[in-house]
């Protein structure tokens, strides 16, 4: 079985690098920052395959370049070095590194393929614009044309969300923290997405809020059967959420392995000392 | 059905300063369809760490463990893709031990139903099963919508139980799986193990008590301390 995202040796360096830290960054003994030149290895040779329905998790403490790898993977940094695919059937460039690719070309592969819940949502969302007209602009970019679909598909995301239909016009800046998570996670939903990427989409919720949007993203992954990647420094959300996952440090991958092997028979030190701090 | 050779575990933990710690030595056993192999040892013998192993939950220091899958052919689980083994843990291998994995907020009936939900059961005629399964297990249809969360220890072994065996896996490793039950659940569990291994299901298991463990077992392998040793009784 081909993956549906395939990531090779992706990297990407903050900062011009010198002798001692090209091509890849410091070694990881020496952290993530050059002591030379202070180039910051963002995110240092990482490679990953995701199959279709499968849920990637990705653990680290902050700073280890959880957020930088989604980011790359969704083409908003330029990354020095790699090679990221996508196979979907939909193209017949699928063997060309999409890395390489014009950003128009990107654009039109996040446009159809991906959706991304950032912990901000901020980032995710026009907060002055109201909530259908949000995720009316992601289905216009994914092609979308007639108005009236674009409306009636809105408003079926937003139920399932679990957002009143009748606030659907009604800006995000109105809402709680809660439910502006949900309207992002209906506006990353809107393309049908083959790969959703959700970066510590539940930091900074309270407790019951917390559980109702993973309860969500739960249910909503075992109907759509949607792949994703999720981001979390809580080893909570990635037991329950995640078959697969890798442990981050200093940009690069650690460890990985299945989940519950990662919990129960940690083999690198970083691993052992982050399974031993869960409260 | 499966083939252990030569498997053994020792746990190096680096934030005691690379202390090694011994799991189990050398094993080595063979399961065949539908047969019931007894782990027997005091505790702390590694009879655990052995299911472990199998099921992928520990990495094994050395050894095979050869699974003869329905769709993957004969796979060695101690090297094989992570994908391979999620796919015959999904489809083949069963792993239930004393403590039920809670799922947060889902239904008793739902965590039993919910394996064969993922192998395409349509969900009315899965969660009828659910509720027949848990019937029998003498848990009451009132608390079949409540969250297991908030269920005594018996009540949750029981759903673990039925989670492992309403699929009908083709290798179920158990661990302890009565520990807290009476004598009356034991019993019944015993008897719906029994059932499985006559449609064919392999199992390795671990009780706590040696009259569960020879009501069902065809073979004992006796794990001694550290464990070289092992005799087939």
């Amino acid at each position: 079985m081909k993956p549906l995202l395939e990531v090779r040796g992706l990297t990407k360096l903050f900062g011009d690098g010198c002798e001692h830290c090209l091509p890849g960054g410091v070694p990881l003994e020496e952290g993530n920052r050059c002591s030379r030149c202070g180039t910051v290895v963002g995110c240092g040779d990482v490679s990953l395959e995701i199959h279709p329905g499968e849920v990637l998790g990705v653990v680290g403490e902050s700073g280890s370049g959880k957020s930088t790898l989604v980011r790359l993977i969704h083409f908003e940094h330029e990354a020095t070095a790699g090679e990221i695919y996508i196979h979907n059937g939909q193209d017949a460039s699928e063997r060309q590194n999409l890395l390489r690719q014009s950003s128009f070309r990107q654009r039109q592969v996040r446009s159809r393929s991906m959706g991304i819940v950032y912990q901000n949502p901020y980032l995710g969302l026009r907060m002055q614009v109201s909530s259908g007209g949000n995720i009316a602009e992601k289905l216009l970019a994914a092609g979308w044309r007639n108005v009236s679909e674009i409306r009636k598909r809105a408003s079926y995301l937003l139920e399932r969300t679990e957002i009143p239909v009748e606030r659907m016009d009604e800006p995000p800046a109105n809402f709680s923290g809660g439910m502006q998570q949900r309207v992002q996670i209906a506006k990353a939903l809107s393309n049908n997405p083959q790969v959703l990427l959700l970066d510590e989409v539940t930091t900074g919720l309270d407790l019951s809020v917390q559980a109702r949007v993973l309860d969500l993203i739960r249910n909503l992954q075992r109907e759509l059967e949607i792949a994703m990647i999720v981001v979390s420094h809580d080893l909570g959300v990635i037991r329950l959420l995640c078959q697969r996952t890798l442990v981050m440090r200093y940009g690069r991958i650690v460890e990985s392995g299945l989940t519950d092997q990662l919990f129960e028979d940690p083999q690198h030190e970083y691993t052992q000392l982050l399974v031993s701090s869960q409260l | 059905m499966l083939e252990v050779k030569n498997l053994s575990k020792t746990f190096t933990i680096h934030i005691l300063g690379g202390k090694v710690i011994e799991g189990f030595g050398s094993i080595s056993l063979r399961v065949a369809p539908g047969e019931f192999l007894g782990l027997a040892g005091r505790s702390g013998s590694g009879k655990s760490s052995v299911l472990k192993c199998v099921y992928g939950t520990y990495l094994p220091t050395t050894g095979e463990v050869w699974f003869a899958s329905e769709s993957h052919g004969r796979v060695n689980l101690a090297r094989g893709p992570e994908q391979t083994i999620l796919q015959i843990r999904n489809r083949e291998m069963g792993y239930v031990s004393q403590f039920l994995r809670i799922i947060p907020r889902v239904a008793a009936v739902d965590v039993v139903a919910e394996p064969l939900l993922r192998l395409g059961t349509d969900p009315d005629t899965a969660r009828g099963r659910g509720a027949a399964l848990l019937e029998r297990l003498m848990i009451p249809a009132k608390l079949h919508d409540a969250y297991p969360a908030t269920f005594s220890g018996g009540e949750q072994q029981r759903i673990n139980i039925a989670r492992a065996v309403i699929w009908e896996p083709r290798l179920l490793l158990l661990d302890e799986p009565t520990a807290s039950l009476d004598r009356g659940s034991q019993e019944i569990v015993i008897g719906l193990l029994k059932e499985l291994k006559q449609k064919g299901t392999s199992m390795i298991g671990i009780f706590h008590d040696r009259a569960s463990m020879e009501a069902i077992a065809d073979n004992v392998l006796e794990m001694a301390n550290g464990s070289k040793g092992h005799g087939l009784s």
